[in-house]
């Protein structure tokens, strides 16, 4: 990897460089200026995969240092190594393949152009959160997945967006200043801002002070998770953003939390966390509950969706929480199937709302296999890969979280939690199936029979994320060949 | 020649005392106006060269210069001039260009440019002197001509009630803020024999009973907080932002108010480094951060909604005054920079605003974002930038100020400040909606003048500079610091 070509700083810089000229651009171009965006997401997209297949090959995490502003202690670093490489790719995927659902899903509404200007921004600060190697330059990637997230609800969304996006604003960004505060009060203690000699550094903070350190930086990672009691921003914001940013929201941005937390909180700080351990672990099964009976008693499709994703962030939790080697790795994993799965399932549900013309309420849909086909694979796809279905990537990440949940039971108690856990993923496949039946089979409504199937700028950019999630179904090996040796090292 | 930048101040003087006599002479309204920009805008340039050419002492010797009088009085009427102080100087400057350009369009023709822009050189000539004196009696008359200046400025149309209104408020508000100066000069001459900054410093080393001294200082904090707003003294602010003309609340919330800061930071780490200062600091920081902000989440009107904003800024500056480590005071000349860009920036897109819609009520302004694009971005940028938004220049800052308040044990205070960015998001982003909702009624594009686009040109993209490569700019302040604080100065006499 040549010094000069900084990849990883181009991965990061070529959709924000992009977005202001995907905006003029569509003065002249309209709705195509959003092939701009796609190319510039395909383009760090494939730069993304070229560091992955180098990392494969040579093993070695690729490290990229730029200075900022040194007397302030910041400086810009990228690093990708065996945990950020899945996450970041798998972003950059999702994003560019939702980058052409858009433009179907964009044609008949105005402001195209800003549109896909905050697209691009939106990406870019969801992978550079990832790929961020000191925490101030982590905030301010944080934080620009919020801005342009918030204008895309606010100007595209459905309902009383006004104040969804207020809503959702609020809550993200004193999430973000908790953390904030967690980050600047690590920093007295240790004076350094990297990740990765917090580690080492982790001794210099008194216990009691890290206590408050932690719990600061997790209520700011929770809000981004949607645990509850801090997810009511979420099944507002998904349901009542535009379908291909709800995509992103549910599908990668949520994610970011885990992510974070796990880079964060849990790899410094392991030893300290897991003191946490039980007390997690019983906020992650009330988030998976609540979150499966509020999805079983939906009948708008997309705040269905909206209360799957809590639910499943409650197993990634639940896979940290548990702070074992398959536990993580699992919660790593669910972050690839789920984004692939939700993602899915989103962009199914703006594919019913494209075609019947903005129906979103369950009641009023039904028999759509019978007009839209491929999308009623599709869906199901995406439920049997949440639900666990064998050869599909969410049977893979479920079981490789319950296997951590056991390993780290010692105690009856932390058996009966497990159980709870395994039998809350029941819910999953109660409401998941429940929902497919409901809008796809049974008799065709009377109203519906005018309906086609989706164009094929939709269709293909969702078969792509059934293809990855068989990929990562059949082989697990892919991402483990990145997990494995990063959960080995940061696992004691 | 050595001391030619010290004598810097006399050009605006100058320019203010030609400017009315020589401009009426061409009696047309549009002749007089460009002269008087020009003259203006000169003076200014040629000052901000004069104060930033490399002048030998301040820069070799990388500690403060002090010029005893010609006069070799006990009043000594010296000069104090440090890092610190030209950072100041340029600061002033340079908005003071901006604001003199911005008000072009805005004046009209019974504004009386000439007498405006003349008093515009004449407040950066007390500003300039302020920031060079060094001994209170000079500190108080720069001072009081700086009010009295700005008083008339505030004062422009007396024809409107309300800014009669406003400019009364403002004008006993100073008189008392003037008399507590006054007060706290004797108290300090009384106890300490001395009125010149580097006299009553060593004086008071080895003074025995300080609480004249103490008293003295919560006096000069009364009266140069009341021109900073700090709260409680801010109750003219709001009101005066509001009604005065849009470039005069850009000054006062730009400059005028860091004038302020300028004073307090001379006070408590030059005049007065007296322990236990810090407690009351903090305080007093705590209270203006958080008032600022509590009352600004409920004003409808634009300006007086800034108005608060500002006030709460000025309570985040106070926090690394009261932290009071070089790293603190850098955080709070960096803020007071960045928070001179994007108060005047707002407060010019606020001006368009009502040239435009006639009105700063938010209801009034509702979709003006989707027809006027230019302004809607600057304004936006402004306002994520006050809010504290990572990328622009308010949060970089800001996140010092706080950064320096935990590493020095005052993780209260931080958590405050934090808890107020929380707060402040919430009016900061209500505009924004406001701006970008569908309007009720029709709303039509208004384009800027070009003596509104370029300063509004120039903040925005500043902003966005800074916020992307801060380096620089953290660096030079935290040189200016370091050789300004705690080093002995260099004494010579003319």
């Amino acid at each position: 990897m040549s010094e000069g070509l900084a990849p990883l700083l181009q991965i990061v810089l070529v959709p924000i460089i992009l977005a202001p000229i995907t905006y003029y651009s569509s003065k002249k171009m309209g709705i195509k200026s959003g092939y701009i965006a796609f190319i510039a997401l395909l383009y760090s997209s494939i730069l993304m995969s070229w560091i992955a297949l180098s990392y494969a090959t040579t093993g070695r995490p690729i490290i990229e240092e730029y200075n900022w502003a040194p007397v302030a202690g910041l400086y810009f670093g990228l690093r990708a190594d065996g945990l950020s490489i899945p996450v970041a790719l798998i972003i950059l995927l999702l994003s560019t393949a939702t980058a052409i659902y858009s433009m179907s899903y964009m044609e008949h509404k105005s402001g195209t152009g800003m549109y896909f200007a905050l697209y691009l921004l939106y990406a870019a600060g969801m992978t550079g959160t990832v790929l961020a190697t000191n925490l101030i330059q982590f905030y301010l990637f944080w934080e620009l997945m919020l801005v342009p997230s918030y204008f895309l609800i606010a100007e595209w969304g459905y309902g009383d967006r006004e104040r969804v996006s207020f809503k959702y604003f609020i809550y993200t960004h004193i999430g973000a200043l908790s953390l904030l505060a967690g980050i600047l009060a690590t920093y007295a203690f240790t004076g350094t801002f990297s990740i990765y000699e917090l580690s080492y550094k982790a001794s210099m903070i008194p216990p009691e002070v890290l206590r408050w350190i932690l719990v600061a930086m997790c209520i700011g990672f929770f809000v981004k998770m949607a645990v509850v009691p801090l997810h009511t921003w979420l099944p507002d914001a998904h349901a009542e953003a535009p379908t291909p940013i709800s995509v992103l929201l549910s599908g990668v941005m949520i994610e970011c939390g885990v992510y974070a937390m796990t880079r964060i909180v849990i790899s410094p700080f392991y030893r300290f966390f897991t003191s946490f351990s039980t007390a997690l672990t019983m906020l992650a099964v009330a988030t998976m509950f609540y979150g499966g009976m509020m999805a079983l008693v939906q009948s708008d499709i997309k705040r269905l969706l909206a209360y799957s994703s809590i639910s499943q962030m409650g197993y990634m939790l639940f896979g940290m929480s548990v702070a074992t080697y398959y536990g993580i790795m699992g919660a790593i994993y669910h972050i690839l199937s789920h984004a692939c799965a939700k993602g899915l399932l989103f962009a199914c549900a703006g594919a019913i709302m494209h075609q019947t013309e903005g129906k979103r309420d369950i009641r009023t849909l039904g028999g759509l296999a019978q007009r839209m086909p491929v999308t009623a694979i599709l869906f199901t796809v995406g439920v049997f890969s949440l639900a666990g279905v064998p050869t599909l990537a969410g049977f893979i990440s479920e079981f490789m979280i319950f296997l951590g949940g056991f390993e780290g039971a010692e105690t009856t108690e932390k058996v009966a939690i497990v159980i709870i856990a395994v039998l809350c993923a029941a819910l999953t496949t109660a409401y998941g199936l429940w929902a497919l039946r409901r809008v796809f089979f049974g008799p065709l409504k009377p109203e519906l029979s005018e309906v086609k199937e989706a164009s094929l700028l939709m269709l293909i950019p969702m078969s792509f994320l059934a293809v990855l999630s068989f990929l990562f179904g059949i082989y697990p090996k892919i991402p483990l060949t990145f997990l494995d040796p990063w959960a080995r090292s940061a696992i004691p | 020649m050595e001391l030619l930048p010290y004598y810097a101040p006399l050009i605006p003087l100058l320019a203010a005392s030609i400017l009315s006599p020589f401009t009426k002479a061409l009696r047309e309204y549009k002749r007089i106006l460009n002269l008087s920009l020009v003259i203006t805008v000169a003076s200014h340039i040629i000052s901000l060269l004069l104060v930033i050419m490399p002048h030998g002492l301040l820069w070799i010797s990388r500690r403060p210069v002090l010029v005893t009088s010609f006069l070799r009085t006990t009043f000594l009427s010296s000069l104090y001039v440090d890092y610190i102080s030209v950072f100041f100087i340029c600061l002033a400057l340079g908005l003071g260009i901006l604001v003199a350009l911005y008000s072009m369009h805005i004046l009209k023709e019974d504004d009386a440019p000439e007498l405006y822009y003349s008093l515009l050189n004449l407040v950066m000539a007390s500003l300039f002197l302020l920031f060079t004196v060094g001994d209170l009696i000079s500190l108080f008359a720069s001072w009081e001509l700086m009010s009295i200046t700005l008083y008339a400025l505030i004062f422009l149309r007396r024809s409107e009630p309300l800014s009669l209104e406003a400019g009364t408020k403002y004008l006993i508000m100073s008189a008392t803020s003037s008399a507590f100066i006054i007060y706290a000069i004797s108290l300090t001459y009384g106890s300490t024999g001395h009125l010149d900054f580097i006299g009553v410093q060593r004086a008071l080393s080895y003074e025995g009973d300080l609480s004249m001294v103490y008293l003295a200082v919560i006096f000069f904090t009364v009266a140069f907080g009341f021109k900073a707003a700090v709260v409680p003294f801010h109750t003219w602010a709001p009101d005066v932002y509001q009604e005065t003309i849009d470039p005069i609340t850009a000054f006062l919330s730009g400059i005028a108010s860091k004038a302020g800061i300028y004073a307090l930071l001379r006070i408590y780490f030059l005049i007065f480094p007296l322990p236990g200062l810090d407690v009351f600091i903090s305080f007093l920081a705590a209270i203006t951060m958080t008032l600022g902000n509590i009352t600004a989440l409920l004003q409808k009107n634009l300006k007086r909604l800034f108005a608060y904003s500002s006030i709460s800024h000025i309570g985040y500056i106070l926090v690394g005054i009261a932290v009071g480590t070089p790293y603190g005071i850098l955080g709070a000349l960096f803020h007071a920079l960045n928070h001179a860009l994007m108060k005047p920036l707002v407060f010019f897109c606020t001006g368009e605003l009502r040239r435009g819609y006639e009105s700063v009520s938010l209801d009034k302004l509702e979709g003006f974002g989707r027809v006027s694009h230019e302004l809607a971005f600057a304004t936006s940028i402004g306002l994520l930038s006050l809010a504290g938004i990572p990328g622009l220049n308010g949060f970089i800052s800001k996140f010092i100020l706080i950064a320096a308040a935990f590493g020095s044990g005052l993780a209260w205070l931080a958590i405050v400040a934090i808890i107020n960015s929380a707060i402040s998001v919430a009016y900061y982003l209500r505009v924004l909606q406001v701006m970008f909702r569908k309007p009720k009624v029709e709303m039509t594009a208004r384009a800027l003048p070009s003596s509104a686009l370029f300063p509004i040109l120039c903040l925005t993209l500043l902003c966005i500079a800074i916020g992307l490569v801060p380096s620089p700019f953290v660096e030079w302040l935290s040189e200016a610091v370091k050789n300004s604080l705690g080093r002995a100065p260099l004494i010579i006499s003319p």
